[in-house]
C-alpha cells in the first residue's frame, strides 16, 4: 500500500549566493516515502548539498531533475540560477532567475541575481533595474541597497548611492562594506569628518585592509597627517602587498616633509609591483625635495617609460631639468605635459618663450 | 691628594697654554733678530697706508695687508697686529671682508681692550659673513660702551645695524629662487668690473672695470687704475671678449657707467666733474659721439650717479643727493618737455627714498617696474637691491630681492633684462676672477610645486580602485607684459640699411607715445611696447614712403619678442604702401577716431611732396558679393581722400578706387589672411 505523505514542513529560504549563500535550513525538509514532490524535493535539497561541496555542476543536474519533476519548482529555478550565476553563466542564469520571478514576484533574491548577472555582463543600467525589483519585492533587502549603491556611485551619483549605502545599514546594522562605501561618498562630495566616522565604523564591524587605506586617504585630506600614517600602517599589516598603500603613506610623509621616509615607502611600493608608474613619480617628487635632481629625472624617466601618457611625470621631469639647467628639455616636457592635460604646465611652457 | 696634585697640574698647564700677547721688542726674538727686523721694516711700509692723512683714509687700509700678513707669519700673537689685519680686511674697498674674521678673534683673545671699536668691528665681520646671532652680540656689547649724549651717530648706526641683521635672518629663511652665474673670462679679470648695463635684448653690456689697459694707464689716487668703460656682444650664445671703448667715451680720468638707453643707442657716462654729473654719447652709425653733458637741470653742483631712460624715451630716473630730497642720495623722475628738454627733477617721495642712500637705478623696460639699491628699507646691510612698481599712480612698497640675490655686503648698480628674467650686477664671491666680478642672475620665480599621484578602493563590493591626483595648489607665474619689437630698416631697392625714425602712436588716445630712430650704419631698430595698447607704427625717411604697421596688442598679451624687417620704398610712380593704421566701422565707410595719425602722416607726405599725384585703392576680403565689395571698398577709398581734401590736399592730386576682392595679398581661408585682405592702400601715380 503506497503511504502518501504529506510534507509536513518545508522552508522556503533559498538565498543568493553571491551575498547570501545557500543553508542548510534551506533545504526541505521531507518525511515518509517519496512522492513526485518528494522526489523534487530530495533532488532539490541534493542540489545545495553539492553547491556547498563545490560540486556545482553536480548541483545543476540535481536542480535539472528538480525542475522536470516539479516544472513550477521556484526555489528550484532560483538555486539554479544561483549556481550558473557562481558559473558566470550569466544569461542562463538570468533565464532562470527571471522563471523564477514570473512564478513568485515577490521573489527579492531572483531579483537580486539578475542584479549580479547584468553587473557581470557590464550593463550597469539594467542592473539597477534589477535591484531596485528586489527592493521594491523586499525593502529589508540589504545587499540589493548596497549594490544599487555601488552602481550609483560609479555613476558619481553620490548623493542617492549614500541613501542606498544608509538603507543598507538599517537593514544590516554591521555591514562594514556599506559603511565603508558611505564615506566614500562622503569623501567625493568632501565631507571629509563624515566620511572619516563611516570608515570607523566599518572597521568596527570589520577590520578591511582597504577601509584603513580609505581611512588614511580621508585623514590625509583633512591634514590629520599622523592619524592617516597609522591609518595606512594597519592596511599594511593586514595586507602585506599592499603597495597602493605604501603609496598613499608615503604621499602622507612627504606632506609631513619627511622625504627620507616618504622614499622608503615609494620603494616598498616598487618592490610589491615594479610596474606600478605612480610610485616612481612620486619618489621623483621626493628626491625633487631632497635636491636629487638626477635621480628625481631617472624616476619619472621610469614613470614615463611605464605609462607614456603619464602628464604629470613629464611636469615633474620639467621641474627637475630645470634646476639641472636644461631648461630645452623642460621646456619640452611642460609642452608635453600640456597636451596631456595637465593645466599648469601650459602656464610654465608660455614662459619658455 | 694625588688627585689634587693632579688636578693642579692641569689647571697650571690650562692657564700657561693660553695665549699671551707678544709684542714687537726685540727682547722677544733675541733668537731671531733678522726675522725680527723683516717684520718691522715690514710693519712699517704697511704702517705707511694706515696712517696715511687723507679725506677718506680707510679707502688705503686695505693696502696695509699684505704687508701685514708678512709681519704676522713672524709673529701671529701680537694683538695690535691682528687688529689691524682684521680692520684693514674690513676697509671699504677690500673685497674679502670676511677674512678679518679670525684675525680680530685672535686680536680680542690676545687683548680685550685691544681698541674701542673691537667689538664693532668683530660686529660687522660676522654681520658680513652672516653669522647674525654673532654680530647682534658684538654689536650689543659696543653699544653698552658708547656715551649716550656724545656718540648719538654710533648709537643710532649700531641699532641699524642690529636690524639689518635681524632683517638678514629673516631673507635667509625664504631664499630667492635664482642661478647666480659668473658671465665669464670675457668680461671679468683679476681687476674689479662692475656697474653692468645691458640693452633690453641682453645683446650688449657696456660696465666699468679698473685695468691696466685703462686709457692713459695711470692709477688713481687709492692706487687702482682709473675707470673706463667696456663692451661685450653676447653672439652664439657666449659674450664676446670685452673691449675698452676708448675715445671718445673713456678719457685718461674716471669715467663709468651710469645708464643705457632700451635700444642702445644712448649711452649715460658718469664723470667725477662738478662734484660728479651725468654725460650722454649717441651711436651714429657705429661710433658713439663725443660724450656731453646732459641738458636742462639733470645735473647740478651734487652729485649725480646714475641714470634710467624709460621705453617712451621721454622719462628719465635719476640718481642724485641734491638737497631737498629724504636723506643721502634720492631717486628722481625728469620728464621730456614739449621743447626736447629735460624738465625739472621731481623727487619720488617717501615709499622708495628713505632717510639713507639710494642708488643704481634701472627701469624695466616695460615702463613700470623700477629697480633700484638702497640702504633703507628691510637691507640686509650695506645697498640692497629692491624693486617697485607703478601702478594707479603710485609706486608700490619696494621689495627686497631677497637672499642671495642680495648679501651683507653692498649690492648696487643693478640692471633688468627687458623680459624681467635675467639681472645683472656686480659682487664679491669665491668662485669669482678676483675682486668684484659681474654675475648674472636668472630669476626662477616661486618653487614649481611637484605632483604626486594616489589611488584607493573606495567601494568594498568588487568595484576596482578609483584614481585620485593629489596636486599642491599652483603658483601664478609672474610675467612680465610687453613686446619688444626689433628689425633692420633697409631701401626695399638697394637692400642697403636705412636711418629712418620710428614714430610710436596709440591709435586709440591719438598720441605720440615715442620717437626712434634705427641706427645708421646697421639700419638695426628696438622697441618695447607694453601690452594694452593698439599701436600704430610708422617708420619714415626722407624722400621715402612712410611704412605702416599696426600691432594691437591685448592687455594680458605676455613677454615676447617680434622681428620684423622694414624695407622702405621710394618715392617713384608705382611705389604703394598699406596704410594699416586706417580703420572703418564694421560694414561701413565711415572713418573711425583711431585713424586720424595715420591720414595726419599722408597729409605730411602730401605737403612735403606737394607735387605727388595718389590713388587711394580700397580692398575687401572675398565674403560676400564682388559688387557689394567694390562699391564698400569704393566708398571706404572716397572717404579717406574726402579727409584729405578737407585738410587741404588738392582734390587733382587725388584718386579713388574699389578694388573689392580683388588682388589679395593673402589667402581668405583664414581669419588672418582676410584680415590682411581687408586693407586701404596708397599709390604713387604721378610725381
Amino acid at each position: 500500500m503506497k503511504i502518501t505523505l504529506l510534507v509536513s514542513s518545508f522552508l522556503l529560504c533559498a538565498g543568493s549566493l553571491m551575498a547570501q549563500n545557500a543553508t542548510p535550513g534551506d533545504t526541505i525538509k521531507t518525511a515518509g516515502n517519496n512522492t513526485p514532490d518528494q522526489k523534487a524535493q530530495i533532488s532539490y535539497n541534493k542540489g545545495i548539498e553539492d553547491f556547498t561541496k563545490g560540486d556545482f555542476k553536480a548541483a545543476i543536474v540535481d536542480f535539472d531533475t528538480a525542475i522536470a519533476i516539479q516544472p513550477t519548482f521556484e526555489p528550484a529555478y532560483l538555486n539554479r540560477g544561483n549556481t550558473k550565476l557562481k558559473l558566470k553563466d550569466y544569461q542562463n542564469a538570468i533565464t532562470d532567475y527571471t522563471k523564477a520571478t514570473e512564478l513568485n514576484p515577490k521573489d527579492d533574491k531572483a531579483f537580486y541575481g539578475i542584479g549580479q548577472c547584468m553587473t557581470g555582463l557590464n550593463s550597469s543600467d539594467k542592473a539597477g533595474e534589477a535591484y531596485t525589483k528586489a527592493i521594491e519585492a523586499n525593502p529589508k533587502n540589504a545587499d540589493a541597497y548596497y549594490y544599487r549603491g555601488e552602481i550609483r556611485f560609479l555613476a558619481k551619483d553620490y548623493k542617492n548611492a549614500q541613501d542606498d549605502f544608509t538603507q543598507a545599514i538599517s537593514n544590516k546594522p554591521n555591514y562594514a562594506e556599506a559603511f565603508n562605501d558611505r564615506g566614500s561618498c562622503k569623501i567625493e562630495q568632501k565631507d571629509y569628518k563624515g566620511g572619516i566616522d563611516d570608515y570607523k565604523e566599518s572597521i568596527k564591524a570589520n577590520k578591511l585592509a582597504s577601509t584603513y587605506n580609505n581611512l588614511g586617504s580621508a585623514q590625509r585630506k583633512n591634514g590629520e597627517l599622523d592619524a592617516a600614517l597609522d591609518s595606512y600602517s594597519q592596511a599594511v599589516a593586514l595586507k602585506a602587498d599592499y603597495y597602493l598603500a605604501y603609496n598613499n603613506r608615503g604621499t602622507a610623509k612627504f606632506d609631513k616633509g619627511d622625504y627620507a621616509g616618504a622614499i622608503y615607502d615609494f620603494n616598498k611600493a616598487i618592490e610589491i609591483n615594479a610596474k606600478y608608474s605612480y610610485a616612481y613619480n612620486n619618489r621623483a617628487s621626493a628626491e625633487f625635495k631632497m635636491k636629487d635632481y638626477d635621480k628625481a629625472k631617472a624616476d619619472c624617466d621610469k614613470a614615463i617609460q611605464l605609462d607614456p601618457n603619464y602628464g604629470y611625470a613629464y611636469l615633474n621631469r620639467g621641474i627637475a631639468e630645470e634646476m639641472m639647467r636644461k631648461q630645452d628639455d623642460a621646456c619640452a616636457d611642460w609642452k608635453k605635459a600640456s597636451t596631456l592635460g595637465v593645466p599648469v604646465a601650459k602656464d610654465y611652457s608660455q614662459d619658455c618663450q | 691628594m694625588k688627585k689634587v696634585l693632579l688636578l693642579l697640574a692641569l689647571f697650571t698647564a690650562q692657564i700657561l697654554s693660553a695665549q699671551q700677547n707678544v709684542e714687537f721688542e726685540k727682547k722677544n726674538f733675541k733668537d731671531n733678530v733678522k726675522g725680527f727686523k723683516q717684520a718691522m721694516d715690514s710693519i712699517k711700509e704697511g704702517d705707511k697706508f694706515w696712517e696715511m692723512p687723507s679725506q677718506f683714509p680707510s679707502e688705503w687700509h686695505f693696502h696695509c695687508i699684505p704687508y701685514y700678513l708678512y709681519a704676522n707669519a713672524f709673529n701671529p700673537d701680537n694683538a695690535m697686529l691682528n687688529y689691524k689685519i682684521g680692520e684693514c680686511y674690513l676697509s671699504p674697498f677690500s673685497p674679502f671682508k670676511t677674512m678679518s674674521i679670525p684675525y680680530l678673534e685672535k686680536a680680542y683673545k690676545l687683548n680685550p681692550n685691544i681698541m674701542p671699536d673691537i667689538h664693532y668691528l668683530l660686529g660687522r665681520a660676522y654681520h658680513l659673513n652672516m653669522e647674525w646671532d654673532k654680530a647682534i652680540k658684538e654689536y650689543n656689547n659696543y653699544g653698552v660702551t658708547l656715551d649716550v649724549k656724545k656718540q648719538q651717530a654710533q648709537i643710532a648706526d649700531t641699532k641699524k645695524k642690529i636690524q639689518e641683521c635681524k632683517n638678514g635672518m629673516e631673507l635667509v629663511k625664504h631664499p630667492t629662487r635664482v642661478f647666480i652665474d659668473n658671465v665669464g673670462a670675457s668680461i671679468n679679470t683679476q681687476y674689479r668690473e662692475y656697474g653692468p648695463i645691458i640693452s633690453a635684448d641682453e645683446s650688449e653690456m657696456i660696465f666699468t672695470s679698473r685695468r691696466p689697459n685703462t686709457t692713459g694707464g695711470k692709477l688713481a689716487d687709492d692706487g687702482l687704475y682709473f675707470e673706463d668703460l667696456y663692451i661685450s656682444l653676447f653672439r652664439n650664445g657666449q659674450w664676446l671678449p670685452a673691449t675698452n671703448m676708448g675715445d671718445p667715451i673713456n678719457t685718461a680720468d674716471h669715467d663709468a657707467t651710469a645708464g643705457l638707453s632700451p635700444d642702445g643707442q644712448i649711452l649715460y657716462i658718469y664723470r667725477d666733474e662738478n662734484g660728479g654729473d651725468i654725460y650722454q654719447s649717441f651711436l651714429e652709425g657705429d661710433e658713439w659721439s663725443k660724450p656731453k653733458e646732459m641738458g636742462g637741470k639733470i645735473n647740478s653742483k651734487s652729485h649725480e650717479s646714475s641714470v634710467s631712460l624709460a621705453p617712451d624715451n621721454k622719462t628719465l630716473y635719476l640718481v642724485t643727493d641734491r638737497p631737498g630730497g629724504y636723506g643721502d642720495r634720492d631717486i628722481y623722475k625728469v620728464v621730456l618737455n614739449d621743447k626736447a628738454k629735460w624738465g625739472e627733477p621731481e623727487n619720488l617721495g617717501p615709499t622708495i627714498n628713505t632717510q639713507y642712500g639710494e642708488e643704481g637705478v634701472d627701469i624695466q623696460a616695460d615702463g613700470k617696474t623700477l629697480f633700484f639699491s638702497s640702504q633703507g628699507h628691510n637691507t640686509m646691510g650695506g645697498f640692497d637691491v629692491f624693486k617697485s612698481a607703478y601702478d594707479s599712480g603710485k609706486w608700490s612698497e619696494p621689495e627686497n630681492l631677497g637672499y642671495p640675490v642680495n648679501t651683507p655686503g653692498d649690492d648696487v648698480f643693478f640692471s633688468i633684462s627687458a623680459s624681467g628674467k635675467h639681472g645683472y650686477y656686480a659682487s664679491v664671491r669665491k668662485e669669482g676672477f678676483g675682486e668684484t666680478d659681474i654675475y648674472k642672475i636668472t630669476f626662477l620665480g616661486p618653487e614649481k610645486p611637484v605632483a604626486l599621484s594616489n589611488e584607493d578602493n573606495l567601494m568594498a563590493g568588487n568595484a576596482g580602485g578609483v584614481s585620485d591626483v593629489m596636486m599642491t595648489s599652483a603658483v601664478a607665474v609672474n610675467k612680465t607684459k610687453m613686446t619688444l619689437l626689433k628689425g633692420v630698416i633697409t631701401d626695399s631697392t638697394t637692400h642697403l640699411p636705412l636711418e629712418a625714425s620710428i614714430e610710436l602712436v596709440d591709435n586709440k588716445k591719438n598720441v605720440v607715445i615715442a620717437d626712434f630712430k634705427s641706427n645708421s650704419k646697421t639700419g638695426k631698430y628696438l622697441v618695447s611696447l607694453p601690452s594694452g595698447t593698439n599701436y600704430g607704427i610708422a617708420v619714415k625717411a626722407e624722400n621715402y614712403l612712410f611704412y605702416s604697421a599696426n600691432f594691437d596688442i591685448p592687455d594680458t598679451a605676455v613677454y615676447q619678442v617680434v622681428e620684423k624687417n622694414v624695407a622702405l620704398q621710394s618715392l617713384n610712380v608705382g611705389s604703394r604702401i598699406v596704410l594699416r593704421n586706417i580703420f572703418f566701422d564694421f560694414d561701413k565707410a565711415t572713418l573711425r577716431s583711431e585713424s586720424t595719425a595715420e591720414l595726419d602722416r599722408l597729409i605730411n607726405l602730401l605737403t612735403t611732396y606737394a607735387t605727388l599725384k595718389i590713388e587711394i585703392s580700397g580692398y575687401t576680403d572675398n565674403k560676400g558679393s564682388q559688387p557689394y565689395n567694390q562699391k564698400l571698398s569704393e566708398a571706404r577709398s572716397k572717404s579717406v581722400v574726402d579727409y584729405l581734401i578737407k585738410h587741404g590736399i588738392q582734390e587733382g592730386r587725388l584718386t579713388y578706387k574699389g578694388y573689392g576682392m580683388d588682388n589679395p595679398i593673402a589667402t581668405n581661408e583664414t581669419d588672418e589672411g582676410r584680415q590682411q585682405n581687408r586693407r586701404t592702400e596708397f599709390k604713387i601715380i604721378g610725381k
